[in-house]
């Protein structure tokens, strides 16, 4: 046996950023204002997926599908040998591992596309905003959550499958992934032929979706607020709200003036008719003064905003008509992880102060990339 | 474009404001004068004022201690907190010198209050004095 040079430094670094980029966008969805980076390393993933697709046709030959991808019968002969712990060795990919980087390659490629669908129909960003609507994002959303698993599963029957042949039959899989240099038998190297131009085009691609994922994600700097209000107008997915001062001065004296896009228009109608007993206290208003905000309300209501929480809030609310936006089960399992200590901190002091964690709250956004939690 | 429409109807407000509207002052000072000839007084006193804006009365459905002190706090000058939560300007005009500039703002906030604390609307005599009592107080 000797040791020979197998994996080209494209291959080798395709493959330790696509694990890395996948692994940071998978820890980045667990936390709503981690929204950014998600977005930005599953663009990551469709630039190295594009760059893999045109590579495995132009790059050195254990790169190349042709090289590696085989039949039925090849991949089951391999797997029985694997059963019965002696799989045959390949230079390159085995037939077992090609199909795995497939299936890899075919879910990576299902996140990206659902991903845009859902940051496009959801969230309301990025350049194809108004291609996709609330509903087709929502159940994009169920395919994104189901590939990822999906993704994650065959990426641990792959490093499963690594480690058995690295401590089992020491083949050094692993550490060669790292040099590109493995000891194998009996090479039988299959004329290749270059091509130089799809070669630079793989690189090309590459560069060319990473670039411009990383150009939408940047865009849009914070205001003092740590709102990014340039964002929402710019891209034109989100109406800011217009905001009423007379709201603000008759209801927002005594409490915090709450977003009118959280409840539908006959919650706000049921609240402004009942101000002579509003929550315990008599905060009646002059008839005209009451109906002027109600007006406003009714306009500025979640059965007219189309943004996700508005969306989200009206679906979990069905056909009551709640005067509290703190009963409606959404907010309450959006907020569930959020302690009374949280809370009650200084520079929240209420449930009801939408604005110390959602900065864009008085324009009726509440846009996962700008929460942030007060610490004290 | 905007911003040229927006200092034209500024400065006709201005104007408009200058010419048609007494100043806050004045604005002030005719509520007061209204007050006195309805509660029939030649003065107010703001050391009634005082007694009434620190009186403490149970209020009779809530069973609940109440004053104008609950959420404005003992000390005029300093800021206070609505049942809820929310921070109050401080009240005294000499730590906030918009309070008791504008008789409509001041008789909205009377119905209210006086409402929540009294259960009833306040005499002239009272408003009388606790203006006084908040315009004086340093």
């Amino acid at each position: 046996m000797k040791k020979i040079k197998v994996w080209d430094l494209p291959t080798r670094l395709f493959h330790w950023s696509f694990a890395a980029a996948f692994l940071s966008a998978f820890a980045a969805s667990s936390r709503e204002w981690f929204l950014d980076y998600h977005v930005l390393s599953g663009s990551i993933v469709l630039g190295l997926v594009a760059f893999r697709v045109v590579w495995g046709f132009s790059g050195n030959p254990n790169a190349r599908f042709s090289s590696f991808v085989r039949g039925w019968s090849e991949t089951k002969g391999f797997l029985s040998g694997l059963l019965r712990l002696s799989p045959a060795r390949y230079p390159g990919h085995n037939p077992a591992v090609a199909w795995v980087i497939l299936a890899m390659l075919l879910f990576a490629s299902v996140l990206a596309a659902t991903g845009i669908i859902v940051y496009s129909g959801e969230e309301m960003r990025g350049p194809f905003v108004g291609f996709f609507s609330f509903e087709t994002a929502e159940k994009a959303g169920l395919i994104h959550s189901i590939a990822a698993y999906s993704f994650l599963a065959i990426a641990a029957v792959h490093v499963a499958a690594a480690l058995l042949h690295d401590i089992i039959w020491k083949e050094g899989l692993i550490i060669s992934m790292l040099t590109g240099s493995k000891a194998v038998e009996g090479v039988h190297d299959a004329p290749v032929v270059e091509r130089p131009l799809l070669k630079k085009g793989a690189f090309a691609v590459l560069g060319a979706v990473t670039i411009s994922a990383v150009l939408v994600v940047l865009p849009g700097h914070k205001d003092a607020s740590g709102f990014t209000r340039t964002l929402l107008e710019d891209q034109g997915g989100l109406r800011a709200l217009e905001r009423n001062a007379l709201y603000e001065e008759e209801c927002g004296s005594c409490h915090n003036a709450l977003s009118p896009t959280l409840l539908p228009a006959r919650s706000w109608e049921k609240v402004m008719a009942g101000l002579g007993e509003h929550f315990g206290d008599d905060a009646s208003l002059p008839e005209e003064t009451s109906a002027e905000i109600l007006k406003w309300l009714a306009a500025s209501s979640a059965d007219h905003a189309f943004s996700e929480p508005s969306k989200k809030m009206i679906s979990s609310i069905g056909d009551k008509t709640p005067l509290r936006i703190t009963e409606v089960s959404y907010w309450k399992r959006k907020h569930s992880d959020i302690g009374n200590d949280v809370f009650s901190r200084k520079g929240v002091s209420s449930r009801t102060n939408c604005a110390a964690c959602h900065p864009g709250a008085p324009l009726g956004s509440f846009d996962d990339r700008d929460i942030s939690i007060p610490r004290g | 474009m905007r911003i040229v429409k927006g200092l034209t109807a500024l400065s006709a407000l201005f104007f408009a404001g200058s010419v048609f509207a007494a100043s806050p002052s004045a604005q002030m000072n005719a509520l007061l004068d209204g007050l006195k000839k309805e509660a029939g007084v030649a003065s107010f006193s703001a050391e009634e004022g005082k007694k009434l804006y620190n009186a403490k009365r149970v209020h009779s459905q809530k069973k609940e201690e109440r004053s104008c002190t609950t959420c404005h706090t003992s000390n005029p000058a300093a800021p206070g907190k609505t049942p809820v939560g929310k921070v109050i300007e401080p009240l005294s005009q000499a730590a906030n010198k918009e309070r008791f500039t504008d008789p409509k703002k001041v008789e909205k906030w009377f119905k209210r209050n006086c409402e929540w604390v009294l259960e009833r609307e306040c005499t002239p005599k009272e408003k009388g004095d606790f203006i006084t009592y908040m315009t004086t107080v340093k």
